[in-house]
C-alpha cells in the first residue's frame, strides 16, 4: 500500500482550480441532529480558511467530513481532484493529502515522539527507517522540538505535544492541513507556541482549514472566514470583512459575544 | 528530663508502622490460638508430624514426591494446557465479537451467555457426562476443554475491553496519518491494548489455577483430589487442607504479586491522560 | 470492524462468514457419529418431570420434588450467603479504605487469602472447622431439637429443614466468607471512586469521620457499589454449586443424586444447566435494569 505520489507532478495542475471542493454536504447523526445542512465551499491552493461559530454548530463535523473521519450522507467532496467516496483507495489518498491536528492531540502514548512521526512515513509511504528519521528531525526542528525526539508524549507539556502532533500531520507532506480546535485543550501560556507554528505554515503557503476559537489569530492569518451556525454556512468572505463588517446579523451577534 | 526523652521516643514509635504490624501479628496469633484451642476442645488431635510424608519422602537417599506433589504436577499440567487453549479461544471470540460478520457475532454472544450464566461445575459435568461420551473424549480432555471454554469466555471480554477502551482519538489519529486498518491495529491499537490486557489476563490465570481444583469432581487426580483421598484415609482434615491451601496460595499469590509489578513496568513510563 | 468507518463498511456477508459456515459444516461431520448415537439415544424427559414435581396423596396436590427443591435450596443458599457476604464486605470495605495500616493489613490479608485459594479447598477447610464450631457456638443442635413445628416450618421455608440446618448454616458461612472478599473489594473501590474533594468538603464542614462516611461518602459510593454487588450475587448463585461436594442438597447435588438413581445423564445435565441459566439470566436482567436506573439518576 505504498503508492508514492510525485508531488511535483501535481503542482503542474491548474493553480486556479480549487484544491478543496465541497458541494451540498449533508450530515445527520444517529440521534436525528443535522450537523451539516447542505454546505458548499471551494478553497483554493495556499488559501487559509478559518471556520468560526458557536459550539455545536457543526465546525468539527465539517472538518472531519473533509478527510473522511465522518461520512457525509449526501453531497460531494473532492480534495485535489480525488473524490471522497466509498472507494477505499480514494479515501486513503485523501488521508495522505490532508493532515489533521486534533484538539486532544491524540499522540500515540506508547511510542516516542520520533516513532510517532516515523510511523506513517514508513508504513504508508514506504520510507526506510533512516530516511523517515531524517525527515522527522527536520519536522521537529521546524516546530522547535528537535531535542525531544526520544521523549514519550507523557513527558511533554500540552503545547509541546500539540506541536509534535502538527509535525506528525506534516510527515506525509500533505497538500492540505486541517486544524480542529488545535489550541482549545491548552493552558493559556501554551497557546502562543502552537499558533506560531501554524502561522509559519500559513506563511509557507500551506492550504489550511482552521476551526478555532482564537478570533485574533483567525483574523490575522485567515484569508477567508466562514461563519457557521446550525449546520449552515451563514457567511463566507475575506477574513477582515467578516470580522469587521459582517453582513449577517447572526454573525455580528456571535462576534460581539466572543471578541 | 529522662521521661521526656522516653515520651518523645514513644510518640516517634507510634508514628511508624511498628505498632500496626505488632497489632496485626498479635491478631493473627490470637486467631490461631483460638482455632487450635477450639479444635482441641472438640477432640481433634493435631498430628503435623504425619503430614510431611504426603508431600515427599527421602528413600534410599533419593527424593520421592508424595501424593500431594504428584497432585500438584497434575494440577500444573491441566492449568498449562488450559491456559494455552483458553487464550486461543479468547482471542478468536474477541475478534468474532469485534468483527462485522453477524454470524460470528452471534456465535460469540451465545457462547459467552451460556458460559457466564452457568456454574463451572455444571459445565464440567456436562462436558464429562454428556459431550465426552458422544465424541469419545477421555476425562483429561474433557477437563481441559471445559476449563478452557470457561476461562476463555472471561479472558475474551478482557481482550475485547482492552481494545474498545482505547479512546476513539487514537483510531482517528492513526487513520488521519494515512495508516490502514491493519496497520492501525498493529502499530497503534494492539500495542496499547496489550499493556492494558496483560495484567488482568494474568489475574485470569490465577482464577484458572483456583478453578482447576474443580476437575477433582470428575475424577482427575489433581492436588485437591489427592488431598481428599488422604483426608479420607487418615482423617488429618485440618493439616492436609491447610497444606493444600498453602500450596495453592504460594502459586497464586506469587502470580498476583507479579501482576502489580507488571502493571508498573508496562505503564510506568508513559502513564498518559487522554 | 473496529474504529471509525464502521458504519459504511458493514457487510452482511463477509469472508469470515464463509469460513465460519465451512467450520460449522466440518463440525457437523466430525460430530456426526456422536449425533447419530444421540439420535438413537432413547430420550426420556418424563423422568425429569417426575423428579421436578411429585403427587402427594396426603394433601392431594402436586408438590415439588428433589430437582425443584434443589433449585429452591440454591436460591435460599445464595440469598443468605449474599447477605452474609454483603455485611462482611461493608465492614471490611470501609476498613480497607482507612489510612490506618493495621486496618489495611487485616483487610488485605483476608481478601488475598480468600481470593487466592480455590473455593473448593476453602469449602473443605471451612466446612470441617465451621461445621463444628458454628453448631457448637450457636447451640444449633439443641435449638433444632427443641423446635416446635411452626418454627420448624418457617425455618424450612426460609433456610433449610431443621435436620439439615447445621450443614446449611456452615455452607452459608463458607460461601459468605469467600464471596465477602469480592464484596470488600467492590465496596472499597466504590468508596475510593468518590472524589477527594468530597472528603475534604466534609472535613472542612467539621463532620466527624463517621458522619463523613455516612452522609457524604457512602451515599455516593453506593451508586458504584450496587450494580457491582448485584453482579457478584450472580457469581454467588453459580459458586453455590460448589457446596454440592459437602452434600448440601442444592441443585447440582440433586443432579448428581438423580443421575445416580436414573442414569438419565443427558436429560439431567441439560435441565440443570438450563435452570442455572434461567436463574442467572433473570438476575443479570435485573442488574442491567438497576444499572440503567442509577445511570439515569446521575445523568450529568
Amino acid at each position: 500500500m505504498s503508492t508514492t505520489i510525485d508531488k511535483d507532478d501535481k503542482d503542474d495542475k491548474d493553480d486556479k482550480e480549487p484544491i478543496i471542493h465541497v458541494r451540498n454536504v449533508v450530515k445527520t447523526f444517529g440521534n436525528g441532529v443535522r450537523a451539516l445542512d447542505g454546505v458548499s465551499i471551494d478553497i483554493g491552493r495556499r488559501e487559509v480558511v478559518v471556520v468560526v461559530g458557536p459550539s455545536g454548530s457543526g465546525k468539527s463535523t465539517f472538518l472531519r467530513c473533509l478527510n473522511g473521519l465522518e461520512t457525509a450522507d449526501s453531497g460531494e467532496i473532492v480534495i485535489d481532484g480525488i473524490p471522497l467516496d466509498h472507494n477505499r483507495k480514494n479515501r486513503l489518498e485523501i488521508r495522505k493529502e490532508a493532515g489533521m491536528v486534533f484538539q486532544q492531540f491524540n499522540l500515540f502514548p506508547h511510542m516516542t515522539v520520533g516513532r510517532n512521526i516515523d510511523l506513517a512515513q514508513i508504513r504508508v509511504r514506504g520510507a526506510s527507517t533512516e530516511e523517515a528519521r531524517r525527515n522527522t528531525c527536520e519536522l521537529l526542528t521546524k516546530v522547535g522540538l528537535e531535542d525531544r525526539v526520544d521523549a514519550y508524549p507523557a513527558q511533554l507539556s500540552g503545547g509541546q505535544q500539540q506541536r509534535v502532533a502538527i509535525a506528525r500531520a506534516l510527515a506525509l507532506r500533505p497538500r492540505v492541513m486541517l486544524f480542529d480546535e488545535a489550541t482549545s485543550a491548552l493552558d493559556p501560556e501554551m497557546i502562543g507556541e502552537v499558533l506560531d507554528v501554524m502561522r509559519d505554515l500559513a506563511r509557507e503557503g500551506m492550504t489550511m482549514v482552521v476551526v478555532t476559537h482564537e478570533m485574533g489569530f483567525a483574523r490575522e492569518v485567515g484569508d477567508r472566514a466562514v461563519f457557521i451556525d446550525e449546520g449552515r454556512f451563514i457567511e463566507i468572505g475575506p477574513a477582515a470583512e467578516v470580522f469587521d463588517n459582517a453582513k449577517e446579523e447572526r454573525t455580528r451577534e456571535f462576534l460581539s459575544k466572543v471578541l | 528530663m529522662r521521661s521526656r526523652t522516653l515520651k518523645r521516643f514513644f510518640t516517634h514509635i507510634l508514628r511508624t508502622p511498628v505498632p500496626d504490624v505488632l497489632g496485626f501479628v498479635a491478631l493473627l496469633a490470637a486467631l490461631g490460638l483460638l482455632f487450635a484451642y477450639n479444635t482441641a476442645a472438640l477432640g481433634y488431635r493435631w498430628q503435623w508430624h504425619r503430614v510431611l510424608r504426603f508431600i515427599f519422602t527421602i528413600r534410599d537417599g533419593g527424593f520421592v514426591p508424595g501424593p500431594l506433589l504428584t497432585g500438584l504436577g497434575v494440577t500444573l499440567r491441566v492449568v498449562a494446557a488450559s491456559l494455552v487453549l483458553s487464550i486461543l479461544i479468547a482471542l478468536v471470540t474477541a475478534l468474532f465479537r469485534l468483527s462485522r460478520s453477524l454470524l460470528a457475532q452471534t456465535i460469540a454472544r451465545v457462547y459467552l451467555e451460556v458460559i457466564r450464566n452457568t456454574p463451572l461445575i455444571v459445565q464440567l459435568f456436562f462436558t464429562y457426562f454428556v459431550v465426552a461420551p458422544l465424541v469419545g473424549m477421555d476425562g483429561w480432555t474433557a477437563a481441559i476443554l471445559a476449563l478452557s471454554l470457561f476461562e476463555g469466555a472471561y479472558a475474551s471480554e478482557i481482550i475485547r475491553g482492552g481494545i474498545t477502551s482505547l479512546p476513539a482519538g487514537q483510531w482517528e489519529a492513526a487513520y488521519s496519518t494515512g495508516l490502514g486498518r491493519r496497520d492501525a491495529l498493529r502499530f497503534v491499537v494492539l500495542p496499547q491494548a496489550f499493556r492494558r490486557i496483560l495484567p488482568p489476563l494474568v489475574g485470569q490465570a490465577v482464577s484458572l489455577i483456583k478453578d482447576s481444583a474443580l476437575v477433582s469432581t470428575i475424577a482427575i487426580y489433581d492436588l485437591t483430589m489427592s488431598g481428599q483421598v488422604i483426608v479420607a484415609r487418615t482423617f488429618l482434615a485440618f493439616e492436609i487442607w491447610f497444606v493444600v491451601a498453602l500450596i495453592y496460595l504460594v502459586i497464586t499469590v506469587t502470580l498476583s504479586a507479579s501482576v502489580s509489578v507488571l502493571r508498573h513496568k508496562l505503564l510506568g513510563k508513559y502513564e498518559y491522560h487522554y | 470492524m473496529i474504529g471509525p468507518y464502521a458504519s459504511h463498511q458493514r457487510r452482511f456477508f463477509s469472508p469470515l462468514d464463509v469460513v465460519l459456515l465451512a467450520l460449522l459444516a466440518a463440525m457437523v461431520v466430525w460430530l456426526g457419529p456422536g449425533l447419530i448415537r444421540a439420535g438413537e439415544y432413547r430420550w426420556n424427559w418424563s423422568v425429569i418431570w417426575r423428579y421436578m414435581v411429585r403427587y402427594d396423596p396426603v394433601s392431594d396436590r402436586m408438590r415439588p420434588n428433589v430437582l425443584l427443591n434443589g433449585f429452591f435450596t440454591t436460591i435460599r443458599l445464595s440469598i443468605w450467603s449474599g447477605v452474609v457476604a454483603m455485611i462482611i464486605g461493608l465492614v471490611m470495605g470501609v476498613l480497607a479504605s482507612r489510612r490506618r495500616l493495621l486496618a489495611r493489613l487485616v483487610t488485605r490479608t483476608y481478601v488475598e487469602f480468600a481470593r487466592n485459594t480455590p473455593p473448593l479447598v476453602l469449602v473443605f477447610l471451612f466446612y470441617y472447622f465451621l461445621g463444628q464450631q458454628i453448631t457448637a457456638i450457636l447451640g444449633l443442635e439443641q435449638w433444632v431439637a427443641a423446635m416446635d413445628p411452626r418454627t420448624a416450618r418457617i425455618v424450612t421455608i426460609l433456610a433449610a429443614p431443621p435436620r439439615q440446618l447445621p450443614a446449611f448454616v456452615s455452607a452459608v458461612a463458607t460461601l459468605g466468607i469467600f464471596e465477602g472478599a469480592y464484596l470488600t473489594e467492590i465496596v472499597r473501590a466504590g468508596i475510593q471512586s468518590v472524589p477527594k474533594g468530597q472528603w475534604e468538603a466534609g472535613y472542612a464542614l467539621g463532620l466527624s469521620s463517621r458522619d463523613r462516611y455516612r452522609f457524604v461518602v457512602l451515599p455516593q459510593a453506593w451508586r458504584v457499589v450496587l450494580p457491582a454487588a448485584v453482579g457478584q450475587f450472580i457469581s454467588i448463585i453459580k459458586d453455590s454449586s460448589i457446596v454440592a461436594v459437602i452434600s448440601i442438597p442444592e441443585l447440582t447435588f440433586q443432579g448428581l443424586e438423580v443421575m445416580a438413581a436414573t442414569y438419565r445423564t443427558f436429560e439431567i445435565w441439560i435441565t440443570i444447566a438450563l435452570m442455572y441459566f434461567l436463574l442467572s439470566s433473570i438476575c443479570s436482567w435485573g442488574a442491567r435494569g438497576i444499572e440503567r436506573r442509577l445511570a439515569r439518576h446521575v445523568a450529568r
